[in-house]
């Protein structure tokens, strides 16, 4: 059994069994059972396969990484994506163990409009630092958690890209 | 009509200006800012020159530079297209000066109407129902507190000058009143450069309905019927369509008159938009004029076939309107949606950068108005409107209909876009009764989650696709097959779908 995520949607899919060409699947508890056309030539990367009464033409667009890759099935496009829920993991495990200083970055680029806080100043998780102006809109930049603020790095009207360092929090 | 003509703006409305040019044989000047080098409307035009940084002050908001540009390429007439500095009576004069026309009111007409407040107040003289409120600029707060008293709360602040929602806050009680005119007065100043502001008497559940006119030269006004613009968050219109649902034909043939007497009141001229606003109980109120051609033009233009861009250029070189009031007759039904690269799951957060795929909708009666393409950037200094999908349908439910299918076609990929929103709008039952007001998409976006529309045999031939794609590739890498294909460990939690799944066939 595994999970895939298709178009930002977690699914779980089932392979049963497979006998004379015909793949049995369980998607979301639910049997689907596909036949591969074979008198279908094509390139490897292109495959037709009939579901019920319906035909689909399934082809790979984009493969994006070992893990994910963008599909045509008929005239949709979607992006499958491996769930293997490791990625997160880490990330939340490396937040816990991080007590250290931790800088806060720029999640887009624009335009510093506002720096709320200053050096040496003590801060609340999701108290606001810096207002970012991009597309004409005011972005609100929140503590990731409480601390000092160390470093400023920015001032009002500097440019930044994404992923520059904003401040630096103790 | 002109030989040339320069146009001072970007993107999709920069190319949908060119488009209209190229057809009437008049050559285009494009100007750019540096990170918009490689912007299809540069690629288009005829004359590309660069103005400056990205920063808009120092390039699509530089006067003198885009007046200079004009002069040297020999441009007879300036285009400001929407935003920027369309509307500015600054830019009018400059080109006025430097011997060009600019395709939109005089300079004379933009200044004389430049103050909302001004024009509410001669438009309500000369007979045109206004929304009760300040007849001055607020002077301090204890003017205010006193009309907000006089006209009853819950009111509304909004800034003289100002547009677009900015500079604009519900009161709904006394003691917010303070504060609450600090911060408007502060992003007045900051986006108009002027703080003045007016209050107003705030109405429930409104609905925004505006009227597009054309205004030739010796008072020879046009309407080219309503749009109904109420699908808005923060005041910033999401979807428009025409006719507007509510609207009845003699409540049409009233609110089209009271446009026409506004306009005239206010002597317009050129292509303008009268809004109004619309009580739940059917009673019509000006807001103001916009004097520009606006985001949502494209869905007159398909019900009444009017290419309102080439009236603009036929009225401002001295050709004169190319119409008279009846032969637009309005058919059928036109809806837009306002793409924008935002991401609607964080908070409609801007979303710029590199797209990385583009696809157009291409079903029947569709009208796509964007400078997207394969590999496009997308700046972090501009409005986030990267597309307008309209589609176009013999009545309301056929457009909304393409509409679905369109959304469903249209691929944006490399930034995030508001494609999704707008699918559940077109399934939204009260959408689809034309039940909606200008606070409605802010109470279903509340408790909003994107859906996937994908049956469960979609989802098996993805899987079968992407398991063996990804086999083949373990088998060049490694030599040898997996099961499924799939290296790493795999979580089988979770197997809940985030959004509803809509269930084909099964």
């Amino acid at each position: 059994m595994v999970d895939i995520v298709v178009n930002g949607s977690t699914f779980n899919v089932e392979k049963r069994g497979r006998s004379n060409g015909e793949i049995e699947l369980v998607v979301n508890g639910k049997p689907v059972v596909v036949n591969r056309v074979s008198s279908f030539a094509a390139d490897s990367s292109t495959q037709l396969l009939r579901i019920g009464q319906r035909l689909l033409l399934c082809k790979v667009a984009d493969q994006l990484s070992e893990d994910s890759i963008v599909t045509w099935i008929n005239d949709k496009r979607l992006l499958v994506e491996l769930s293997t829920g490791q990625e997160a993991d880490s990330r939340e495990r490396a937040s816990l163990v991080n007590t250290g200083p931790i800088s806060v970055e720029a999640p887009m680029a624009g335009r510093i409009v506002d720096v709320r806080v200053s050096l040496g100043k003590e801060v609340q998780e999701g108290q606001s630092l810096i207002i970012l102006e991009a597309m004409k809109m005011e972005n609100e930049i929140a503590a990731p958690r409480n601390g000092r603020v160390q470093e400023v790095y920015v001032h009002v009207g500097s440019v930044v890209k994404t992923g520059d360092k904003l401040l630096v929090l103790d | 009509m002109f030989r040339k003509i320069l146009i001072a703006n970007r993107g999709e409305i920069a190319l949908r200006i060119m488009r209209t040019c190229r057809r009437l044989g008049v050559n285009t000047v494009a100007v750019y800012s540096e990170p918009d080098v490689t912007s299809k409307h540069v690629f288009y035009a005829d004359e590309a020159y660069s103005i400056g940084p990205g920063e808009p002050s120092q390039s699509y908001l530089n006067i003198p530079k885009i007046v200079e540009v004009g002069r040297k390429s020999g441009a007879e007439g300036v285009h400001p297209g929407y935003g920027f500095l369309a509307e500015s009576p600054s830019l009018a004069a400059a080109v006025e000066d430097a011997g060009m026309v600019f395709v939109g009111p005089r300079a004379k007409v933009l200044s004389r109407i430049a103050s909302k407040l001004e024009a509410k107040k001669r438009v309500s003289e000369n007979g045109v129902p206004t929304i009760p409120g300040s007849t001055k600029e607020l002077e301090s707060v204890e003017q205010a507190e006193q009309e907000a008293k006089r006209i009853g709360y819950p009111v509304l602040i909004k800034a003289a000058y100002g547009g677009g929602g900015r500079g604009m806050r519900v009161i709904q009680k006394p003691a917010e009143l303070r504060r609450m005119i600090e911060i408007a007065s502060t992003e007045a100043k900051s986006g108009f450069g002027r703080s003045g502001l007016y209050i107003e008497k705030y109405l429930d559940s409104p609905r925004h309905i505006e009227v597009q006119v054309l205004c030739g030269s010796r008072g020879k006004n046009l309407h080219l019927g309503e749009r109904e613009c109420s699908m808005q968050r923060r005041y910033q219109k999401i979807l428009e369509e025409t006719p507007s649902p509510v609207v009845t034909p003699d409540e049409r043939r009233r609110l089209c008159r009271l446009a026409l007497k506004a306009a005239s009141t206010l002597g317009y001229e050129n292509a303008g938009t009268v809004e109004f606003v619309r009580s739940k109980a059917g009673e019509y109120y000006y807001m103001e004029l916009n004097k520009r051609i606006q985001v949502e033009h494209l869905i007159t233009e398909l019900v009444t076939r009017v290419d309102i861009v080439e009236q603009q250029l036929r009225i401002s070189s001295g050709e004169g309107l190319g119409l008279s009031q009846d032969e637009i007759v309005p058919a059928g039904w036109a809806i837009n949606c306002r793409i924008n690269a935002e991401d609607p799951e964080m908070g409609f957060a801007p979303s710029p950068g590199r797209v990385t795929k583009y696809l157009a909708p291409t079903p029947q009666w569709v009208r796509v108005d964007t400078a997207l393409y394969d590999g496009c950037n997308v700046p972090e200094f501009y409005d986030s409107l990267i597309a307008k999908l309209a589609t176009y349908g013999s009545d309301r439910m056929r457009a909304i209909e393409w509409m679905r299918f369109a959304l469903e076609e249209m691929i944006v990929e490399g930034v995030k876009t508001t494609i999704p929103v707008h699918k559940t709008i077109m399934y939204h039952p009260s959408f689809v009764k034309g039940e909606y007001h200008t606070q409605f998409l802010e109470k279903i976006l509340s408790s909003w989650k994107p859906t996937s529309e994908v049956s469960l045999e979609e989802i098996a031939a993805a899987y079968l696709t992407a398991a063996s794609a990804l086999s083949q590739k373990l088998v060049e890498q490694t030599g040898r097959t997996g099961t499924t294909g799939w290296k790493g460990s795999l979580k089988s939690t979770e197997s809940i779908s985030k959004g509803p799944l809509y269930i084909e066939g099964l």
